[in-house]
Order: structure tokens, then C-alpha cells, then sequence
């Protein structure tokens, strides 16, 4: 009884680490975390960063990956500029969204679609450190080497019936964001990582105009 | 009013030459337009315009498998095809209603074509020769394809007498299709394909 009981600990032990993204633990201090994770976005006025985007296709063990330029401005102010191996990009500026295509230039209000309401309010939220309070999300902090990770389940609708986690990878010297996996019920995943980042650098109010 | 007397008189036949030659034989051709790439993608339906990328693999030697995301990579859909079923993997809710999967799946079928590679073939005039095969009672499918390649520059899908889908297709030296214009001719549907290298 004692050795199936001890089996079964082993066991639950083995899946619970599995289950966690390799190299993370939960975070020990998490107050101290959330602290310090307001205090540097209230700090931040803007981003400048190059993206990769991997999207991979886990069925068909294929990867349609991206590249192009990230910028932030407080508040609210969002470009996501796709260079290569196509051209495309949207901008968000407070509740006026833009999206230009290989062909078109639409125009949206994130009052009137969901979609784009639910992508500002998590990029923004990201950014802002506010994310930590939503309600959208149930959020699990932990800890690696260099690295916080925010590990979200989805609870609004809409964001749950997509995405089964969130994970949000933060710089442990400046609590930017480095990495964001939005994993889908499928098991295909889109992964986001940033890189050559500029934190409260010039970025000029002309790169989220949307007439 | 001739025009119009000619059209009554003709029925407008699309193919009126072509039913005026005979056949020559049932052949086999190569009549894949697409089976293992990338595309950037857009839709325009009835003023709607949707973007992003389509991937074609081929599974296995009669299976497509077919996915279509938007460029930040939220996926639309996810299809199977093969010589004789068709299978959503995947279909984004507000999208998921008979008359879209099927012209989704019809005009996706027809370029990647994984079902019968043999068809009627007319018209040998030293420019092209065109390939018909029969989908189901009333419809079929044209494959018109360069005495000097192996790979469709058009496909048609309709009747014996009209063309109801016309996909025309711009292909590289190599046989690769670089662009591809569908446009439906009784639904306002045109779908763009951009090759990805």
C-alpha cells in the first residue's frame, strides 16, 4: 500500500514537472515579482524591437516563420510591422485599429471587433504589466535562469475556445518582454520573440497615425 | 440585338470549338497546379477582403492537406483532400457553413488536384493542349496546359457549355506557379495566391 502510494507520488511528481515549461520553477518571491514587474512598466514610455514569428504547424511538422520591426508608445500605441516574406501591418492606436495587407488598407474600431479588442487589450497589457490583474486570464508566475515566464489560460470567451495557453517570457534585468507562445487547442502554436530591443528610445508619433 | 439573337441561337457555348472537335483520347497529364508551397492569399467576397498565408503539403501521393492562417498567425482553416474525401480539420466558427467549406474545398481541389491525373484531351493545335474531366453529371473540369510545359496555365470548372471558375495561373520556367487568379463567374469571389520563397 505504501510503495503504490509512494508510486503514485512519483508519478504525479513526473507528470507536474512535465507539464511545466523546461527550466522553470514557481517563482518563490511573487509579491516581490508583481512589485517590480509595475514599477518597471509604469517606468517604460516606449519599445523599439525586431520580431521573429514562428508559426508551426505541429501536425504537418511545418514552420511559417516571419520577421519585421515592434514599436510601443504609451499608452496605447502599437505597430506590428511584417518586412519579410511578406509585407504587412497593423498598427493600434487607442481604439482605432489600421491593418494594410499586400493589396488593401482596412480600418477597424476595437469597440465594434472583438478580434482586435482582445489583441490590443493583450499586447497592451503585456507591455503596461497590467496583464498580472486581468480577468481574462488565470495567470501562473515562474522563474528560470534568466527569465520570468507568465503562464495564462485563457478564461474569456472568444480567447479560450483558440488558445489553450498564453506563456509570456520576461527579462529578468529590465522586465521587458522577450517571448510570447500563444499555443492553440490543436497543439499548433505561434511564437513571438523579440530581439535588439530599445526601451525608451525616440519613436515617432507619425509610426501610429491611422487616418 | 444580334448579339443577343447569336447568344439565343449559340447558347454563348464557351466551348463551342472545343465540342466540335473530337477527342483525341482519355490521357493521363499532370494536372496539379500546387502541392507542396507557401502563398500569401486574399479573398475578396461580396466587398469582404480576408488575407494571409496558405500552405499546400502533400501527405501522402493522393493527400493534400491544406491550411490557411492570417499573417500574425491566427488560423482560419485546416482541410484534407483527397482522391475521393474531403475532411475539415479545422474551420474558424463564423466561417464554418456548408456553402463556404464547399466553394473552399472545390476551388482548393481544383489546383491541387488529387484525384483522377487523366482526362479527355482536345484541341492538340500546337499551342496547347486541354484536358477535360468529368466532376460529376453536369460539371467538369478544363485544364488547358503549354505544348511546352507539363503544368495547367488555366483551369476551368463548369458546365459543357459555360465556364462557371476560371483560375488562371502564372507559372515559373521550372513549371512553378508563381500567381494564381481564381474568379468565379455566378458569385462575387475572387481568390489571389502569391507565391512565398
Amino acid at each position: 500500500m505504501k510503495k503504490t502510494f509512494l508510486l503514485l507520488l512519483l508519478a504525479a511528481y513526473i507528470i507536474t514537472g512535465y507539464a511545466q515549461t523546461a527550466g522553470f520553477a514557481p517563482i518563490k518571491d511573487e509579491a516581490g515579482f508583481r512589485q517590480k514587474f509595475t514599477d518597471a512598466s509604469k517606468k517604460l514610455e516606449s519599445i523599439k524591437a525586431d520580431f521573429t514569428q514562428e508559426k508551426d504547424l505541429s501536425m504537418l511538422s511545418e514552420k511559417i516563420v516571419s520577421k519585421g520591426v515592434f514599436f510601443f508608445k504609451k499608452d496605447n500605441k502599437v505597430r506590428l510591422e511584417y518586412k519579410t516574406p511578406f509585407k504587412y501591418l497593423m498598427v493600434i492606436n487607442g481604439s482605432k485599429v489600421m491593418v494594410k495587407d499586400n493589396s488593401r488598407e482596412t480600418k477597424y474600431d476595437t469597440h465594434n471587433n472583438k478580434i482586435f479588442k482582445q489583441i490590443n487589450d493583450l499586447t497592451v497589457s503585456s507591455v503596461q504589466g497590467t496583464i498580472l490583474n486581468s480577468p481574462d486570464f488565470k495567470v501562473k508566475v515562474l522563474e528560470g535562469g534568466n527569465q520570468y515566464l507568465l503562464e495564462m489560460v485563457p478564461l474569456a470567451k472568444g480567447l479560450k475556445e483558440f488558445f489553450s495557453t498564453i506563456r509570456i517570457f520576461i527579462d529578468k534585468k529590465d522586465y521587458s518582454v522577450s517571448r510570447i507562445e500563444m499555443v492553440e487547442l490543436s497543439g499548433d502554436s505561434t511564437t513571438i520573440t523579440f530581439s535588439n530591443k530599445e526601451l525608451n528610445g525616440p519613436v515617432d508619433d507619425k509610426l501610429f497615425v491611422v487616418n | 440585338m444580334w448579339l443577343i439573337s447569336c447568344c439565343a441561337i449559340t447558347g454563348c457555348n464557351h466551348y463551342r470549338n472545343l465540342t466540335a472537335t473530337p477527342p483525341i483520347e482519355t490521357i493521363a497529364f499532370s494536372p496539379a497546379v500546387v502541392t507542396n508551397a507557401k502563398y500569401l492569399t486574399q479573398f475578396d467576397i461580396y466587398g469582404k477582403h480576408l488575407s494571409g498565408i496558405m500552405l499546400f503539403k502533400r501527405t501522402t501521393d493522393s493527400t493534400e492537406r491544406i491550411v490557411f492562417t492570417n499573417e500574425m498567425g491566427f488560423k482560419f482553416f485546416d482541410f484534407e483532400i483527397s482522391a475521393d474525401t474531403f475532411k475539415t480539420i479545422y474551420m474558424l466558427d463564423r466561417m464554418n457553413k456548408p456553402y463556404i467549406v464547399n466553394t473552399l474545398y472545390r476551388d482548393l481541389a481544383m489546383l491541387c488536384a488529387p484525384g483522377s491525373n487523366h482526362g479527355v484531351m482536345f484541341n492538340n493545335n500546337g499551342e496547347y493542349n486541354l484536358y477535360r474531366q468529368q466532376l460529376s453529371k453536369n460539371e467538369y473540369l478544363y485544364y488547358y496546359i503549354p505544348s511546352n510545359s507539363s503544368t495547367p496555365n488555366k483551369i476551368e470548372m463548369g458546365t459543357l457549355r459555360k465556364a462557371k471558375v476560371v483560375a488562371t495561373i502564372s507559372n515559373d520556367s521550372t513549371g512553378e506557379a508563381q500567381n494564381i487568379d481564381i474568379q468565379h463567374k455566378n458569385i462575387k469571389l475572387r481568390v489571389r495566391f502569391t507565391l512565398i520563397k
